[in-house]
Order: structure tokens, then C-alpha cells, then sequence
């Protein structure tokens, strides 16, 4: 697995983790992020922003409700620079960074912390 | 008793989202609440839900790709078939004009992603009683208030679609017509606070035959009530059976009151021309007048001359 320095960071552990009725699918959830992180870094180094912001729309929207609050936002971030490298119509470094810092967030994401 | 206001049984809210995890989360979050969860995972599959299964709420998301959720929202507003769904925004977009824009194509409410459990409880719960007291209030609309039956609107309605249901399955329907004898001197007689308490007991008796039976107040003293699945023999049987029941009525007014009525009774298989609503209640009327002239008190079947139900003792 190519985590890069992702590995060395600190987990990042579901708020829900503890919640009973939570514990099965924030399971499930963290058990997709390896998948998830694939088609994004392939959907990118393909160039295929629209794949990459549907992940991130997605992510957006349940990260948070899977107790991964942070992720959520990052989503958010990814997307809405996205959005403005759309409207700019030239590659951002904008975008690009904040890619980086999602998929290196997500790298982290961990079941039991 | 087919006749009082209903209860629905757990009420459904459709979930309308692409996002697996999506639904899975709220299938979670939702799971305490008194509420049967429905997922459909494109905006045409729950379109279609909407429709098959009428849900009392529905939680739709507005981005999705094949259609976005404002679409399916006003599509939903103009198909009679789910305009009354009370329909919830899902978001995890924070655009107030998202927000403006759904709440004007007719949303109840707007739920931002991530959820707040707490609140997404409240706001499912709160679009639930909503829609509660909107179709009661919708019911009470077809009640009629003195007899507590089914106003004439309905059982316009509702005879037009036990006859294409019978029609579209082979079966029969039968539909009796009956009316108070002499009513207007009941009411000159005792007075009109007496004459409301005859009607709310030939109610009663109607309503309290079979539990498929339909009751209807038709106006003043004249009563509708549709038998679904009946032929028109037995649908003589119940007729006969109010007709004994309120011959035998006793009421608490001097003398020996004794108050009848006519009873006309028709099946689909037996009205003249091309089997409808109209053609059976015309059928049934007439079969009412028929016993009208037969001296009252008695139960006349359409399209049978010779044969009449016997008459009471009076009669």
C-alpha cells in the first residue's frame, strides 16, 4: 500500500466508534476507505476531475454523519476548490493541495484508533 | 366498522439518495423511531416509490446525478398521485438559495449533511405529524358532520373507483340506495333536533353491517351505500336486514313511532348500457323509486319486476 507519510500520522478514529448502534457501519465505512482512496488517486492521475469531485461530494455529505467530522470538511474544501479550478478553467495548485491534504486525511482514517 | 377515521398503520418515509452510505446511516439513525424506512438510490426509482408505495414523508437529496432533487420534488408536486408527501430536503449544501428555492417548489423542511442526529429526529418527526393532522384534516373534509358517514364527494369518488376495480377484476359491485319514508312529517311532527337523531341512528345502522361495506350519506334523508364484491342477491340480504332493522327501532318520543324506509338495490351486471358510476346509481334510484311506489318500507332490486323483498307488518 502506497500510504506514503500517511502512515507515520496519527490515526483518525470515528467520534461514533463507542456508540453501539453506530460500531457496525462506521465499520463498514472505514472498511470502503481503502477503496475509495484508490479511485481517487486514480481518477486523478487521470485527470478525471468529475470522478474526483463526485467522491468528494459524497464524502462531504456522510463523512460527518459517520462521526468523521474532519474529513467532512476537507471533502468540502476539496470540492469547492474544485469548483473554482472549474470556473478558472486552468489547473490550480489550489486544488491540488487541497486533494493532498483529503487523501492524506482519509489515509488515516482507522476502525479501532 | 369501514367507516370511522382510520389509524394509519407505521408510517413509511422514503429516503431518496444516491449515496449508499448515505442510507445506511439513516436506516441506523432512524431505527427507534416508529417509522418503516424505504431506500431508493436514483431520483427515478424513488419517483417511482413515491408513487407505489405512498410514503407519508419523503427525505430527498438535491444532488444527484441523474436528476437533481428539485426535479424530482416538482415532479412529485404534480403528480396527484404524491403531491400530498411531505417532502424533506437532504443537503450538504449550505446555499441559502437552495434552501429558498426548495421550501418554494413546496419542501416541508431542510436537513443538512452531516446530520445532527438529535435534529434530524425532530424534523422527520415534526414533517410526521404534519402530515397526520393534513390527512385527517382531509378526511374530516369527506365526513359528513351529522351522521359521522361518508359525505356525498366521496362516494362519488369512491363508487367511480369500485366500479372500474370491479370492472378491471371480474367482479361484481352492487350499490343500495335508500331513503327515510315520510320524513318530512317527522320532522313537522317531533321537530328537527328529533329528525337529526333519526338520521344518526339509520347511520348507525348502516355502518354497522359488514365491515367491506361502504356508507354514505347522498343528502338529506337519503343514503348510498356500495358493496364491494356483492352480487346483487346478497346485497338484497343486507338491504332487508337495515330495512327489518330500523322498522324495529324504538324511540323515545310519545306513541308508537314507527319510522321505515325504502331501500332500491342494483348490481354493475345488471344496469342498462355500458357499465359505470352513473349508470348504477341511476339503476339503484330507480329501483328506490320503484319501492317508493310500492307502498315504502320494503326493498326493490332493479330490473326485477315481479320480485320484491316482503314487507313489514305496517307496510
Amino acid at each position: 500500500m502506497d500510504n506514503g507519510a500517511a502512515m507515520t500520522a496519527d490515526p483518525i478514529r470515528s467520534r461514533f466508534a463507542d456508540d453501539p448502534e453506530m460500531r457496525e457501519i462506521v465499520a463498514f465505512f472505514v472498511a470502503e476507505v481503502p477503496n475509495r482512496l484508490h479511485e481517487l488517486r486514480q481518477a486523478w492521475s487521470s485527470g478525471d476531475r468529475v470522478r474526483v469531485r463526485t467522491i468528494a461530494h459524497q464524502m462531504k455529505g456522510a463523512a460527518g454523519g459517520y462521526g468523521f467530522g474532519e474529513i467532512g470538511e476537507s471533502a468540502a474544501r476539496l470540492e469547492a476548490a474544485l469548483a473554482r479550478a472549474d470556473r478558472a478553467s486552468t489547473p490550480s495548485n489550489d486544488a491540488r493541495g487541497a486533494f493532498e491534504s483529503f487523501v492524506s486525511l482519509l489515509a488515516r482514517v482507522t476502525e479501532a484508533g | 366498522m369501514g367507516n370511522g377515521v382510520f389509524e394509519p398503520a407505521t408510517p413509511k418515509l422514503l429516503v431518496i439518495d444516491d449515496s449508499e452510505p448515505i442510507h445506511r446511516l439513516l436506516r441506523v439513525r432512524l431505527q427507534h423511531e416508529r417509522i418503516e424506512i424505504l431506500s431508493a438510490q436514483s431520483a427515478s426509482e424513488g419517483l417511482r416509490m413515491a408513487r407505489e408505495m405512498h410514503p407519508e414523508v419523503v427525505l430527498l437529496d438535491i444532488e444527484m446525478d441523474e436528476m437533481d432533487g428539485f426535479e424530482v420534488l416538482s415532479r412529485l408536486k404534480t403528480d396527484p398521485e404524491t403531491q400530498q408527501i411531505a417532502v424533506i430536503f437532504i443537503s450538504a449544501t449550505g446555499d441559502t438559495m437552495d434552501r429558498v428555492r426548495g421550501l418554494d417548489l413546496g419542501a416541508v423542511d431542510f436537513i443538512s449533511k452531516p446530520f445532527e442526529v438529535v435534529e434530524l429526529r425532530a424534523r422527520v418527526r415534526s414533517a410526521l405529524r404534519m402530515q397526520h393532522l393534513f390527512r385527517m384534516l382531509e378526511q374530516k373534509a369527506q365526513i359528513d358532520g351529522l351522521s359521522g358517514l361518508w359525505n356525498r364527494r366521496y362516494f362519488e369518488q369512491r363508487l367511480q373507483q369500485e366500479v372500474s376495480e370491479a370492472i378491471r377484476h371480474k367482479q361484481p359491485v352492487s350499490l343500495l340506495m335508500c331513503d327515510l319514508d315520510r320524513f318530512k312529517r317527522i320532522n313537522d311532527q317531533y321537530g328537527h333536533p328529533f329528525g337529526d337523531t333519526v338520521i344518526e341512528r339509520m347511520a348507525q345502522i348502516l355502518s354497522s353491517g359488514r365491515t367491506s361495506d361502504i356508507a354514505c350519506r347522498y343528502g338529506g334523508e337519503e343514503f348510498g351505500v356500495i358493496l364491494p364484491n356483492t352480487g346483487v342477491a346478497e346485497a338484497s340480504e343486507v338491504a332487508e336486514r337495515h330495512r327489518a332493522a330500523i322498522e324495529s327501532q324504538a324511540w323515545p318520543v310519545s306513541g308508537d313511532l314507527v319510522v321505515t324506509a325504502s331501500f332500491g338495490v342494483c348490481d354493475l351486471e345488471s344496469v342498462q348500457g355500458p357499465p359505470s358510476q352513473e349508470a348504477l346509481v341511476a339503476c339503484a334510484d330507480a329501483a328506490l323509486y320503484r319501492a317508493k311506489e310500492r307502498g315504502r318500507n320494503c326493498v326493490q332490486r332493479f330490473g326485477r319486476e315481479a320480485a320484491t323483498q316482503r314487507k313489514g307488518p305496517g307496510g
